[in-house]
């Protein structure tokens, strides 16, 4: 593991205008609030805290689609950011073409996505279906296609949002088990999740995030019994 | 006050070019695809509409009213007003989809870090396809009415070139201006519609009193000039071409600017 970071973030704020309930009025929201971090070669974070604390909004400074209000995010490597899966597909377009739009969407070459082609739709499960188009195919197997792209190749450094497994039973052991070959690829894995009793065991480092600030970082238990304390 | 440091400092990625131009392939294919959804004719659309509106102005303006342009011969005004059309709705359309692209688009901005001017790009590019194909539908006409027996293809060439660039520096503007302002969107349609009627689409340039001198401040007035010029006489004025050409490239720097300078607010597009 390299000591230089891949990327830094140095007192990142984010400040929203979210409607006020009740009111027809809006006020300033803190999505992030002077977050400090590094990330390192081979880590696995979990990020983690209740809804609309700012882990999406995280995810998004790392991966680079944020307008960020003040401080600095360093990158060595650009990450491959997975936030909405099925957000990226073409529903008029058909599975294959699919592949290759999300992949070149995503930055992997063409060439990268020809040689992985076979092993996508393998890995899938849609060889049947993979000349229809997505509107014939229902929102899990859409998914399933994303999930295919998404995590095809070896990339250095992924940032998923609440996306570990997806789909029935059998893709979502074949899910875990490709997340875990991830892992085995040296890649550094960023993971905004809910699932806590998956993350004790995968996660290398966890942050605990409340109101856009960091509340806790550190050793995976540690940090999850800290936020199941604070209920 | 200390001004605060807000920055994304990022890597030089290897095979940024390639990356990003099949990335802004894959962009224009799904617009093209989304726009022949479910139609039974699909990609031949392209092809027919420009035929179908040459036949529909050719008819009613030629045959039914008789309409003729002064100084000119009845048979050459489908060719001022079709010429004029392919230039006017290659702008005009493209002006209308580049409002609406981050909006459109604002999941795949969002969720996906890549260079945001690949989407005014992609549409910028669609629409000229459909330039291209309407002005060989012209060019079909010219040849059929037996207006020219060739084309000054290297001129065509560099007119296509200026006025591309001409477009994609509007596009770039467009597609920002309206996250800021959205009453943009209501608005353009009276912008475009004053810049239709002050410009020599439905009629050829003679025809503008020499008194409207600011007239010739819109950069459409000379495109147009010389399009039909290139299209009717086969001959071109390679000055007016630089001209054009200045200014499409100035435009450019300027809409760039802005573009880059605020770019990052499509983030925020609710």
């Amino acid at each position: 593991m390299s000591n230089n970071p891949l990327i830094t973030l140095n007192s990142v704020t984010k400040q929203y205008l979210s409607p006020q309930a009740g009111k027809g009025s809006r006020q300033l929201v803190k999505a992030l609030d002077r977050v400090s971090f590094d990330i390192f070669e081979q880590e696995v974070i979990g990020v983690i805290g209740p809804n609309g604390c700012g882990k999406t909004t995280l995810l998004r400074a790392i991966g680079g689609t944020l307008d960020i209000d003040k401080g600095l995010i360093k990158r060595q490597v650009m990450p491959r950011t997975i936030i909405e899966l099925t957000q990226n597909l073409v529903y008029e377009a058909t599975g294959v073409q699919n592949i290759f739009y999300f992949g070149a969407i995503i930055g992997i070459e063409k060439r990268e996505i020809k040689a992985h082609l076979d092993s996508i739709i393998r890995f899938s499960g849609l060889a049947h279906v993979i000349q229809e188009p997505l509107s014939h195919y229902s929102s899990g197997m859409r998914m399933k296609l994303a999930y295919s792209v998404a995590t095809m190749g070896n990339p250095k450094l992924i940032c998923l949002d609440e996306i570990i497994s997806v789909g029935d039973k059998n893709f979502s052991a074949k899910a875990t088990k490709k997340f875990e070959s991830l892992r085995k690829q040296k890649c550094t894995i960023i993971l905004a999740t809910h699932q806590l009793d998956n993350l004790v065991n995968i996660a290398t480092r966890v942050i605990y995030i409340k109101n856009g600030k960091i509340i806790a970082d550190g050793c995976p238990k540690k940090v999850i019994e800290q936020y199941k304390q604070s209920g | 006050m200390a001004t605060a440091l807000t920055k994304h400092l990022s890597p030089p990625r290897k095979y940024w070019f390639k990356i990003n131009f099949e990335r802004l392939i894959v962009l224009t294919q799904k617009e093209i695809r989304s726009r022949y959804k479910f139609t039974v004719l699909g990609w031949l659309w392209i092809i027919l509409t420009p035929i179908i509106q040459a036949l529909v102005i050719s008819f009613f303006l030629v045959k039914v009213i008789g309409l003729k342009a002064p100084g000119t011969e009845t048979i050459e005004l489908p060719v001022i007003i079709l010429s004029g059309l392919t230039v006017w709705n290659f702008v005009s359309r493209t002006i209308i989809q580049s409002m609406n692209t981050f909006i459109m688009n604002k999941g795949l901005v969002k969720n996906n870090y890549l260079p945001l001017f690949l989407l005014p790009l992609s549409n910028t590019i669609v629409k000229f396809i459909d330039f291209l194909t309407d002005t060989a539908v012209v060019l079909i006409i010219v040849f059929a009415l037996q207006l020219q027996t060739q084309i000054n293809i290297l001129a065509l060439i560099l007119f296509a070139i200026c006025l591309f660039i001409f477009v994609y520096a509007l596009s770039l503007f467009f597609s920002l201006i309206n996250i800021f302002v959205r009453d943009f969107g209501h608005l353009i349609s009276f912008i475009l519609s004053i810049w239709f009627w002050s410009s020599p689409i439905f009629y050829p340039a003679t025809l503008i009193a020499p008194k409207l001198w600011f007239v010739n401040l819109n950069p459409l007035v000379h495109m147009l000039a010389s399009f039909r010029q290139i299209m009717l006489t086969n001959t071109f004025d390679s000055d007016k071409l630089i001209k054009i050409f200045l200014m499409s490239v100035v435009l450019l720097i300027l809409t760039n600017f802005f573009f880059m300078r605020n770019q990052k607010k499509v983030y925020d597009v609710e």
